[in-house]
């Protein structure tokens, strides 16, 4: 039903399209589906917004949800951050009984691509288009200016060292600094072949995922230095990635995803790299059927649980899944929303999964619909992320 | 085929094994054969390759039954060269093409870069939705989002050529996309682990040496110079891109852009926080301070110093003594800029196959 529609509204595009190139009159050709107030995916008649029935976060952002992120296990107590497209960043408390209750909120005068903690839980890091990143004191709730670039900061971490703490920023404009809070200037700034798309940091191990497939591995002990270019294993598009960690906690690899429905399991020094490292097909249509091709979807985002190393993703097909990379299976897949799912974190414990629902204009602006509702569901965590071969 | 069967038989030993890390898990398939299996699992329902409640058998052969029953496809008639060489290209421009049905049909993202058999192909603008995504608000908030559509719409009809192109291909198209397939640039793998003590296990047992207690400012950058320019805003330009190759047919997108809906009264704009109410005695108060629009990038204005726009070529060489300082630059280079692939052909000299 949902490809038929696509098909529909691709012809229909397409003659406007062919019109419009040779009247060259584009405003007033024939808008196509979704522009309407009606749901995007799926059945208008039913409310797919949360099939899930999964807890509501209240007052939501009023566009797009790019990031979201728990406070860290050293603060007692669970506070959530999202960063949307609306150019805020906001706060809630999230209570054990599923609660949540708006805190505080804060503006850049641009969309925010990605948000951190600092690990004391003091701090939050903003990043945004407006080609700044901001440090909110929550206890304040004052906000400063802490790094500059040419070009929208895609990606901010805060890395905690033994022997100095910094905020390191990823942008469009190719360079990844690293900031002293109290200084205006970088303390480092790298070169990046390409555009940066995605970060992950877990000490002493980060990753960026640039344009054009390029994935460089950092080591950040005494300072942060290149430690590796890897050849992508992907062949499309970097779009999320994040770091796991071994039984001993120290980080040992990534998992990188593509907007092409599919996610990379890399090790950095596996003992049999061909063995052990992997790709894995995801966020795809029920291919069962060999004469109809697949829907592919990008994945927007993974996260790894922090005391099962399962994984989650995300996608623009609107459904998130956990995974065993040990064990090679799928754990889960849920019914699929009305809209994508652009962002997902876990808290501290592992007990909740929060996840996103919004537009991620992976159609286009033709799907925007800057009228609907944009959501933020937490589900309990605790027993659908434990891995498959339990001991 | 071997490595669908060493997948299948993997399967099962792995579930036995211990699931420590470090542990080589049987079940594994290297990166180079899960790209050759791929063709075999396009009716497999999503998983991570390894389906370990079935035994192998079943699996193996649904597999070499979709191989024969598959997508109706023309890529499997592409096989002009003999030899082993020529058998390779011929399994790779198949590959190709493939790859190239798939996306059409698929419905994902089209402004991505592509690669195959660990090679970039050209010709594919590498644009991710954000970006996109912020070239339109900045033309919303500049009350111009002409600029926007006309822009998407070159883009979308380039990556439609562009995948025609690459799937039923001329000749010519041929021999130029064997040359690339053959001639990938090998990643700078550089940089060995200076802080050596990388275990097996994890990554940071480093050396136990000298530590520096706070690093420089604003060293220079670490990593090679001179990659694009930097400075500007937005690194891809909208400008006119390549464009190889014959005439495009009118594009068959199945994603595809037509003009903005002028349903857009007044913009959404930041949001208010009126609904956003503020209880906790731990937090103060809301900011006060008002959003102003998002600053806008550059987009439409030509970044960087693209070669001249000629006419389309009509010769099969440019002669070297014609060529702008630019468009030398890129045809000796190892590999094309993007956003600054010459659109006229190279001389013959500098032809590399």
């Amino acid at each position: 039903m949902l490809q038929l529609m696509m098909k529909l509204a691709a012809f229909a595009i397409l003659d406007s399209i062919l019109k419009s190139i040779s009247s060259m009159s584009l405003f007033g050709a024939s808008p196509g589906f979704g522009t309407g107030g009606t749901s995007v995916f799926g059945n208008t008649t039913t409310d797919t917004h949360n099939p899930m029935k999964d807890v509501e976060v209240t007052s939501p952002p009023d566009d797009s949800i790019s990031c979201l992120a728990f406070s860290p296990p050293s603060m007692p107590g669970n506070f959530l951050i999202g960063g949307s497209w609306a150019n805020d960043v906001r706060c809630w408390e999230v209570q054990d009984n599923g609660q949540t209750v708006p805190k505080a909120q804060q503006m850049h005068t641009g969309p925010v691509l990605d948000v951190c903690w600092s690990d004391d839980g003091s701090k939050v890091f903003t990043a945004s288009c407006d080609k700044t990143a901001k440090m909110w004191d929550l206890n304040s709730n004052q906000a400063m200016q802490i790094a500059q670039h040419e070009g929208p900061i895609r990606t901010i971490h805060w890395i905690k060292a033994p022997n100095y703490s910094c905020i390191m920023t990823g942008s469009w404009d190719k360079t990844l600094k690293f900031w002293d809070t109290r200084s205006p200037s970088p303390m480092m700034s790298l070169q990046m072949p390409e555009r940066a798309y995605c970060a992950d940091v877990v000490y002493p191990m980060a990753v960026v995922a640039t344009a054009d497939r390029g994935l460089i591995v950092y080591q950040l002990e005494n300072q942060p230095s290149e430690f590796r270019r890897i050849e992508s294993p992907l062949k499309h598009q970097h779009r999320c990635v994040a770091v796991f960690k071994d039984k001993q906690s120290k980080p040992t690899g990534f998992a990188l995803g593509s907007i092409e429905g599919r996610v990379a399991i890399h090790y950095i020094n596996p003992p049999n790299p061909a063995k052990d490292n992997f790709t894995f097909k995801c966020h795809r249509s029920n291919g069962t059927n060999t004469a109809t091709p697949q829907d592919i979807y990008a994945v927007n985002a993974i996260s790894f649980h922090p005391v099962h190393g399962t994984l989650a993703t995300v996608g623009s097909d609107g459904r998130f899944s956990f995974w065993d990379k040990d064990a090679r299976t799928k754990l889960k897949t849920s019914d699929q929303l009305d809209q994508p799912i652009t962002a997902c974190s876990f808290n501290s414990n592992g007990n909740i999964f929060a996840y996103a629902s919004s537009y991620d204009w992976s159609k286009g602006h033709e799907y925007y619909n800057p009228q609907k509702k944009n959501y933020i569901f937490l589900r309990n965590a605790a027993e659908e992320l434990k891995p498959r071969n339990k001991k | 085929m071997t490595c669908s069967a060493c997948l299948r038989e993997g399967a099962g030993r792995g579930d036995e094994q211990d699931a420590d890390v470090g542990t080589v898990t049987n079940a594994g398939t290297s990166i180079r054969e899960e790209e050759e299996e791929e063709e075999e699992e396009e009716e497999e329902e999503e998983g991570m390759g390894a389906i370990t409640d079935r035994n192998s058998s079943p699996a193996i052969t649904v597999e070499a039954e979709a191989e024969e029953g598959g997508l109706e496809t023309e890529c499997g008639q592409q096989a002009f060269d003999s030899g082993s060489q020529g058998d390779d290209n011929d399994k790779h421009v198949e590959a190709v093409c493939k790859d190239m049905e798939a996306w059409e049909s698929s419905g994902q993202w089209p402004f991505s870069c592509y690669s195959a058999v660990k090679a970039s192909i050209s010709g594919f603008t590498e644009l991710s939705p954000e970006e996109l995504r912020m070239e339109y608000y900045s033309g919303r908030a500049a009350g111009d989002l002409q600029n926007y559509a006309n822009s998407v719409q070159q883009l979308a009809t380039q990556w439609s050529s562009r995948v025609q192109e690459l799937k039923i291909l001329t000749p010519a198209t041929r021999v130029a996309l064997i040359a690339e397939l053959n001639n990938p640039l090998t990643v700078a793998d550089g940089f060995p682990a200076a802080a050596s003590g990388f275990g097996a296990g994890g990554f940071g047992s480093g050396p136990v040496g000298a530590v520096v207690s706070a690093f420089g400012s604003a060293d220079p950058p670490a990593g090679p110079t001179g990659f694009g320019s930097a400075s500007s805003a937005a690194s891809f330009s909208f400008g006119p891109g390549p464009a190889p190759g014959p005439t495009p047919a009118p594009p068959a997108a199945s994603f595809s852009f037509s003009s903005p809906a002028p349903s857009f009264a007044a913009p959404p704009g930041p949001a208010s926080s009126a609904g956003f109410s503020f209880s906790a005695p731990g937090f103060g108060a809301p900011p006060a301070a008002p959003p102003a629009s998002a600053g806008g990038t550059s987009f439409g204005q030509a970044v960087g110093a693209g070669p001249v726009v000629g006419g389309a070529p009509d010769k099969l060489f440019t002669p070297q003594s014609e060529l702008t300082p630019d468009e030398l630059k890129e045809f000796t280079g190892k590999r094309f800029t993007l956003g600054q692939v010459p659109l006229r052909p190279p001389p013959a000299g500098l032809l590399v196959v």
